[in-house]
């Protein structure tokens, strides 16, 4: 627990020398591809409106001067399989962006999607002996909070401090200075397999770079994807990746709920490819160019000519209609929403006032998933766009990279963890100073 | 049938090797990126000069090719003087000067340093004020101002001629063509030589037949008149013992009577000696010893 702290407070030491520096790096190892944004900060932002958002939603800090998408390698729904490769995968990656940005970088923030994260709501209490509230009040209070017993071999990747309550008024994003007795702490906690984080952390480490922070990905698509407004009110964020589907809730501008459902895009495309009795590589070509969840009359009569190249002519020269392909495609969809479905039913997200659901990610793109996650989340599904950060190219403003985006806005402006305040050491107390003073007083 | 080696159709792996990805970090590093950039052109563009150069023969005959290009740069008619002029100068002057500075004409403006040659020229114990330009035209020009011949000093062997603050001049062997300057003589008398020139100022021909002044001991003066009388003046304001004199000369007409020595040196207490027997030998002992 002791070590956990240390190690996040040292990341976050990395993380504003980093910023010190001006160059940092974000990292997306996704299933699918491994995303890396190389971000430039300029001191302080320039301006901030009345209603204290600056220009950008705050985010005009810093701007993008190097990227690079490459196809991700050795690793599955969301994990690690094979390190060498996921090295590889990452050095194509860091190198392009370095060279598109021509600048060195050497810290990196990256997100884990994998690991099986687990959600857990903590509360914790304490009574005030000053009776204003300050830093180390807030420390103590996030250091009163009873630790569930999880596995041994997980690890805890976000602990962020939800609401506070002082003395019977609830619902304070800070207490600091505030005056009262009784100060009591919401927090949420998820943890995630230890092994995941670790070999992430390894394969970074092989390639020079020091880790200056990690996030989960549900949680960085999400800061990209919602707007202001749906994370006041509460509402979903469904990060539909290739390998993995990650989902978090943000009630009163907090994560209050994450968890990763391992189905992704990549189950449509390998069902294609079972299907059509196609290679991989043009299921994926096919899911991309013609792929659909809501089949219509246009559909039967739109013929794809499916090619490869096997050398046996009448399996290469295979034509189908669109609504086949449709009909490979829509069951697979409809069961990772229907996962979803459970997963926020699980969560409690029927008692939010709001139900907003948001879909994002690779997988979101396929015309017609917003019908169908009508009917299977609900009536408030949006398809999500990450927002824009400065300079971000074109081919990095889809879906796809929300996690990215995310990435990039956590970065910028990471939230206040449990590790950034710190707590009284139990030691070294108000008594010893006071000791010290009275051997003075008594031997001088 | 010809085997196919489909090894050569594999795709290269698009990934960096750890090598070549820890160059390009490498390279990308602040200090190397402005090394490339800048120092290596720069090595790359001087290294053929520094190696050329590296040869001692190839060096002088670079040096040697543009020294004669200097050379043939200043040599230029447009950057050579003629002649020289000099202005203020008396003949002799004239002379002196020509022959200290040494110009062979024609010589390269660039070649001369004129506050170097104003200094030789200033060297010349005559020369007052020096200027030197160089006029259009290609000549030199000086412009001298000459201190003023006011005091002639002799010594053991031929004469110095002073201006009137004392500073020499010149040496002569005869004073022909200074016979109009005043005598002065004694050791250490050109020490005194504003002094001398206050008291001569003074006399200013009122005294008739003044053959020299004498300084003595040092610190005061005689007036030797040619008739072998001797005017002893005090050490702290002879002008007004002159005057004195002059006053008493008018009056008394006391230099034409038959006295040797008009002691003033006490001028509240005036001492006349008459002449001795051997009038003349005695004066002339006087003259150098007697204070």
């Amino acid at each position: 627990m002791i070590e956990l702290y240390h190690s996040q407070r040292a990341m976050r030491a990395m993380r504003s020398a980093a910023l010190q520096r001006g160059v940092i790096a974000v990292l997306d190892v996704g299933t699918s591809k491994i995303g890396c944004l190389i971000l430039k900060f300029e001191g302080a932002e320039n301006r901030i409106d009345g209603d204290g958002v600056g220009s950008l939603a705050g985010q005009s800090g810093f701007q993008v001067i190097g990227s690079a998408l490459t196809k991700s390698r050795g690793i599955e729904y969301g994990e690690i399989v094979s390190m060498p490769e996921t090295e590889r995968a990452i050095r194509t990656a860091l190198q392009s962006a370095q060279k598109m940005a021509n600048s060195r970088v050497d810290h990196v923030i990256a997100c884990v999607s994998g690991g099986s994260p687990r959600s857990y709501g903590l509360e914790g209490d304490m009574d005030i002996k000053s009776e204003i509230v300050d830093d180390k009040d807030i420390g103590d209070v996030l250091g009163a909070c009873i630790i569930p017993s999880y596995e041994i071999d997980r690890e805890i990747l976000h602990a962020q401090p939800v609401n506070f309550s002082l003395d019977h008024r609830t619902g304070l994003s800070d207490p600091r200075g505030q005056i009262g007795k009784h100060l009591s702490v919401d927090m949420h906690l998820l943890t995630i397999k230890e092994k995941t984080i670790q070999d992430l952390a390894y394969c970074i480490k092989r390639c020079d770079l020091e880790l200056a922070g990690v996030a989960s990905s549900s949680y960085v698509s999400a800061l990209s994807s919602l707007v202001e407004d749906e994370k006041e009110l509460g509402a979903a964020c469904v990060d539909l990746g290739g390998g993995s589907t990650n989902i978090s809730i943000f009630w009163k501008k907090h994560m209050i709920f994450a968890e990763t459902i391992k189905m992704g895009g990549e189950l449509v495309t390998r069902d294609i490819s079972m299907g059509l009795q196609v290679p991989l590589s043009a299921a994926e070509r096919i899911k991309t160019r013609n792929g659909g969840v809501l089949a219509t009359g246009i559909d039967d009569r739109e013929m794809i000519e499916i090619s490869s190249e096997t050398g046996d002519w009448e399996l290469d020269r295979r034509i189908i209609s669109r609504s086949d392909l449709i009909g490979i495609m829509r069951p697979r969809i409809e069961e990772i929403l229907e996962e979803v479905r459970a997963s926020l039913d699980n969560a409690g997200f029927d008692d939010l006032p709001s139900q907003k659901i948001v879909l994002t990610g690779g997988a979101s793109q396929v015309p017609g998933i917003e019908s169908l996650a009508n009917k299977i989340l609900g009536q408030q599904v949006r398809l999500g766009r990450p927002m824009r950060i400065h300079r971000l190219p074109q081919a990095y403003s889809g879906p796809t990279c929300a996690g990215l985006v995310g990435l990039s806005l956590f970065a910028a402006h990471p939230q206040d963890e449990w590790w950034d305040f710190s707590p009284r050491s139990k030691n070294f107390s108000g008594q010893s100073v006071s000791r010290v003073f009275r051997w003075f007083k008594d031997n001088w | 049938m010809q085997q196919i080696n489909f090894s050569k159709f594999r795709k290269r792996d698009p990934a960096p090797s750890r090598f070549r990805y820890k160059f390009s970090r490498w390279m990308l590093s602040p200090l190397i990126k402005k090394a490339v950039l800048y120092a290596l052109p720069l090595f790359i563009i001087a290294s053929p000069f520094l190696i050329y150069f590296q040869d001692q023969k190839n060096k002088e005959q670079a040096q040697e090719i543009a020294f004669d290009l200097y050379r043939k740069i200043i040599e230029r008619p447009e950057f050579m003087l003629d002649a020289l002029s000099i202005e203020g100068a008396s003949d002799s002057l004239n002379t002196e000067i020509r022959n200290i500075l040494g110009l062979n004409f024609p010589v390269s403006s660039f070649d001369l340093n004129l506050a170097d040659l104003r200094e030789l020229v200033l060297s010349l114990p005559p020369v007052e004020i020096a200027e030197t330009h160089i006029k259009g035209g290609g000549i030199l020009h000086i412009k001298v101002n000459e201190k003023t011949p006011a005091l002639l000093l002799k010594k053991e062997m031929g004469f110095t001629v002073l201006s009137a603050h004392g500073d020499y001049i010149r040496s002569v062997s005869s004073r022909k063509d200074f016979s109009n300057l005043p005598v002065i003589t004694g050791v250490g008398a050109e020490t005194a030589a504003s002094q001398a020139t206050a008291i001569l100022k003074v006399i200013d021909k009122k005294l008739s037949q003044v053959r020299g002044l004498v300084f003595v001991g040092h610190r005061r003066w005689n007036i030797i008149m040619t008739s072998g009388q001797i005017i002893m003046l005090p050490e702290n304001n002879p002008e007004q013992a002159i005057q004195k004199i002059l006053i008493l000369d008018k009056a008394e007409q006391i230099l034409s009577r038959q006295i040797a020595v008009f002691d003033f040196r006490l001028p509240s207490r005036i001492t006349l000696r008459v002449p001795t027997a051997n009038y003349g030998q005695t004066n002339s002992e006087i003259i150098g010893v007697r204070n």
